[in-house]
């Protein structure tokens, strides 16, 4: 074969790869309505961290952290806007990395790409590891994990297999079995509470309440997923209304939580307890049933898996969309590597590891995001001029 | 299996060799006349009558010429003048006579004797049993069982293709459903699946059933099988497609959803409010079935906290002579249960009725007694066997009756958490199933809020008027929403 063949069938390559990616490749059948983003979303952003967020939240802006809440509410709704924007601003049903491509070149979009694939990994890993430390915890303090963990691998397993439409309804599932289960039993601590634990309302220095709003990101980390599954949505446009509609269900959520603990606790008692949320349901007693918060863990398994499974979901998406692997393989990988971690890596610390994920989080999400937004602006703006 | 054959001869020394096969030979002056058929297929009084007794009594005026007089000669309509081997083959095993005027002609008649005898003619509806409402079941004939269908669908769009399935049994199997209404791609999936379908046999539509499910690594059913007519004919206008094989009293209907496994036509002739009612009692039976005992095993064993102090005194008084753990516990009354409902289904009703009640409680008596089991947990395991029967389809019931086990496994070594496993596998698992391609778990997931209005609760016929749309059928309304007979507004006319 001659050297011309050889450029003549890169090019062919090169030729039939951009036409891969501009036109849509996401199937009819895959795509899910619009609606169907609120358990998504939803899923995606409420994780363990809302047993015990309250703790780290209080820690600087003490009870004032509620402003806290809000600032960050508000803050994420600018920030899914611009998500919204980034994704519109080249042709409908393109995901990130197609969009990393097309502004970076080949070579640096796709490092930037294979960087978000490490960066959902390492998301589903913390997430997984997370829940599994509160099983440690509450539930099974002296028993050897690794029986769990593997179950828990095979259960993400068949669910990511199943592909985005069952990732998105197990999703559904544990977004019905957190309301049906969290707004009652939180209208249930009411009659305990000492509203008056709430003044003085302002008494903290902006400082110290924008530290606190740092802690709070976290509890919204994981909206970026969205980066990922755009193109699965049935005319995305539509989606849009429903998107900031669950960012503000879920900063009322947060609200109606840290507004609760903080009447329900003392500020010194709160400091001495790690899992505030689920010290609160220890109180409740029911006919037939008391100490629900066993239970709770229980169900909070759905999400979790679903959570974890939407991150492994949106990694393996980016290794098909990076390096053309086939996403059955990577899982399998990825799934691998969570037990090989699991099973050695006894480090008991994993507020650590979290606080590491929580600090790429914030870049990802208030440095990367805000850059392509800029970016993909321009970029639209010169093609048009 | 397939033998090939080079002439009649060679066919009817085949046959031959079986003793029902005969020979009856007919003299019409010098011309030898031979009648071949099974004489267990076919009806012999029928053929003394209609076949014999008639040509002989014709031939005394005129003479049989060629093999085509014949059909001038019999009254019988369905004859046929062929010469093709594969035809004659499989038309002689369905009942018809094989008429050959001169010995060596390869061209003979066949004319159909067909006898239905041993088969029912009707049959009550005994395994899907309803108080109120139509007990017409199907029987073992196609025939019979369209002729039932077509009395209840008066209009020609019912429409009937068949297609011959299984290399061996060549069943007759037929595809049902409404012209106009059902959508198409349901029709050409449900046709292609079956004629995909390579089998001997065909013993049972059941069989169908799995061969053309869509995954077979499914405890589920994935299309509902019924004996009842009502409930096929309201499959039917709802534009779903009905299959039936012959010889095979259930019907298999598709594309279902999990829901319609909890769907008894009883609901549509009680009233909605009583309709509705007993089939959220249908709804929360299967969950506690399916849940309840695990829920034990998880308490018992690992979450003790749970249960309130008031209930804990006399938990542990029952318990406290129980030697086991819950799980051995558990297992051995289920598996009680589990022997009395097989015992019970093999067994001939009277006797099967009496050993389920000496069964059932001599043993749970004996078992309480000798401390084998509690007897909190007996309640608990009888109320969930019971539960699991309310279910109106058979292979729903045992469906559910299978999960309780491996959910009881995962209970027992993971507790509450384990539960929930086994929860979600479940959940993931009704998501990812399809149905002819359609899924599974709807109107749940994907939400589909008209449909919901049919699943949980029964709702008043002036609400039902619309088809289900997920079945995406060609017209949507079933009949015209009835306007409001009377509004009256506080005593004003």
């Amino acid at each position: 074969m001659s050297i011309l063949a050889v450029v003549e069938r890169c090019l062919e390559v090169q030729f039939s790869e951009v036409f891969r990616i501009l036109k849509n490749p996401v199937d009819e059948k895959y795509l899910i309505s619009p609606f169907l983003i609120v358990p998504l979303m939803y899923v995606s952003m409420v994780m363990p961290g809302v047993l015990n967020f309250q703790r780290e939240l209080a820690e600087h802006a003490g009870y004032n952290a509620y402003i806290s809440v809000v600032l960050v509410g508000i803050s994420i709704h600018l920030i899914l806007w611009m998500i919204y924007k980034i994704l519109r601003s080249n042709q409908e049903g393109l995901d990130v990395t197609a969009i990393n491509k097309t502004c970076f070149g080949k070579i640096a979009g796709n490092i930037i790409n294979f960087a978000i694939v490490l960066y959902f990994c390492f998301g589903a890993y913390i997430k997984f590891r997370a829940y599994i430390e509160v099983i440690q915890v509450w539930v099974f303090p002296s028993v050897e994990m690794i029986i769990i963990c593997t179950l828990l691998v095979l259960l993400l397993y068949y669910t990511v297999s199943g592909g985005f439409r069952s990732v998105t309804g197990l999703s559904f599932f544990g977004l019905l079995i957190s309301i049906i289960h969290v707004i009652p039993e939180f209208s249930l601590v009411l009659p305990y509470t000492h509203p008056l634990n709430l003044m003085p309302l302002f008494n903290h220095s902006i400082t110290d309440i924008l530290l606190s709003s740092k802690s709070m990101i976290y509890q919204y980390m994981g909206l970026e997923a969205l980066l990922l599954y755009y193109p699965f949505i049935k005319s995305p446009a539509k989606s849009q209304k429903w998107a900031h509609l669950t960012v503000f269900f879920l900063t009322l959520m947060y609200l109606m939580i840290i507004i609760i603990t903080f009447m329900y606790f003392s500020e010194g008692q709160l400091r001495e307890i790690l899992w505030p949320t689920l010290y609160m349901l220890k109180i409740l007693e029911g006919p037939v049933l008391q100490r629900v918060e066993y239970l709770a863990i229980s169900m909070w398994l759905i999400k979790m898996v679903a959570n974890i499974s939407l991150f492994l979901w949106a990694a393996c998406r980016g290794m098909k969309n990076v390096f053309q692997i086939k996403p059955r393989a990577s899982l399998i990988a990825f799934l691998v590597g969570f037990l090989i971690l699991e099973y050695f890596l006894k480090d008991p610390n994993i507020f650590r590891w979290i606080e590491f994920y929580s600090d790429v989080g914030l870049y990802f999400i208030y440095g990367y995001i805000p850059i392509m937004f800029v970016v993909t602006q321009i970029r639209k703006n010169w093609n048009k001029g | 299996m397939k033998t090939e054959f080079k002439n009649l001869d060679q066919l009817l020394k085949l046959a031959g060799q079986s003793s029902d096969f005969k020979t009856t030979t007919i003299l019409l002056g010098k011309q030898k006349v031979n009648i071949f058929y099974y004489s267990t297929l076919i009806d012999a009084k029928w053929m003394q009558q209609h076949l014999i007794l008639v040509v002989q009594n014709r031939s005394l005026d005129s003479e049989i010429k060629e093999i085509e007089d014949i059909k001038d000669w019999i009254p019988i309509n369905d004859i046929e003048i062929t010469d093709e081997l594969t035809n004659i083959q499989s038309k002689l095993l369905k009942g018809y006579a094989l008429v050959q005027l001169n010995e060596n002609d390869q061209k003979c008649a066949l004319v159909n004797l067909a006898d239905n005898h041993g088969l029912r003619q009707n049959n009550d509806t005994e395994n899907e049993f309803s108080v109120v409402g139509p007990k017409v079941g199907f029987v073992e004939d196609l025939d019979t069982n369209i002729g039932l269908l077509r009395t209840q669908i008066n209009i020609p769009n019912l429409i009937i293709k068949e297609i011959i399935v299984g290399t061996t049994s060549k069943t007759k199997v037929a595809i049902i459903y409404i012209d106009g209404v059902t959508n198409k791609q349901h029709i050409q999936t449900f046709e292609q699946r079956l004629v995909d379908i390579d089998h001997d046999v065909v013993f049972d539509s059941s069989l169908l059933d799995q061969m053309m499910s869509d995954n077979s690594l499914t405890p589920f059913p994935l299309f509902v099988s019924t004996e009842r007519r009502d409930r096929v004919v309201y499959s039917l206008i709802n534009g779903q497609v009905a299959v039936i094989s012959d010889g095979s009293p259930y019907f298999v209907t598709g594309p279902s959803t999990l829901f319609d496994f909890f769907i008894s036509p009883e609901d549509y002739y009680l009233p909605w409010i009583l309709g509705s009612f007993f089939r959220l009692i249908r709804i929360f039976g299967v969950i506690f079935s399916l849940f309840a005992t695990s829920m034990y095993v998880a308490i018992t064993t690992f979450h003790y906290e749970v249960i309130p102090k008031d209930l804990l005194s006399p938990l542990i008084f029952s318990r406290k002579n129980v030697p086991f753990t819950p799980f051995f516990e558990v297992l051995f009354l289920e598996i009680t249960i589990e022997f009395l409902r097989e015992a019970g289904a093999r067994l001939p009703t009277k006797i099967g009725q009496t050993l389920g009640i000496v069964g059932g409680i001599v043993i749970g008596q004996a078992a309480v007694e000798a401390a084998l089991t509690s007897n909190i947990l007996l309640i608990v395991v009888a109320l969930s066997a019971l539960a699991s029967f309310t279910t109106p389809i058979y292979k729903m019931s045992n469906a559910i009756r299978f999960l309780r086990f491996p959910i009881i496994i995962l209970s027992a070594i993971f507790g509450g958490i384990g539960l929930f496993m086994g929860v979600c596998f479940l959940f993931i698992h009704l998501i990812r199933l399809k149905s002819l391609g359609s899924p599974y778990f709807v109107p749940i997931f994907p939400l589909r809020t008209m449909d919901l209005k049919d699943s949980f609760i029964r709702p008043s016929f002036q609400f039902l008027y619309k088809r289900p749309q997920y079945l995406r059928p060609n017209s949507l309304f079933r009949y015209l929403p009835k306007p409001v007979k009377q509004k009256n507004d506080l005593d004003e006319e």
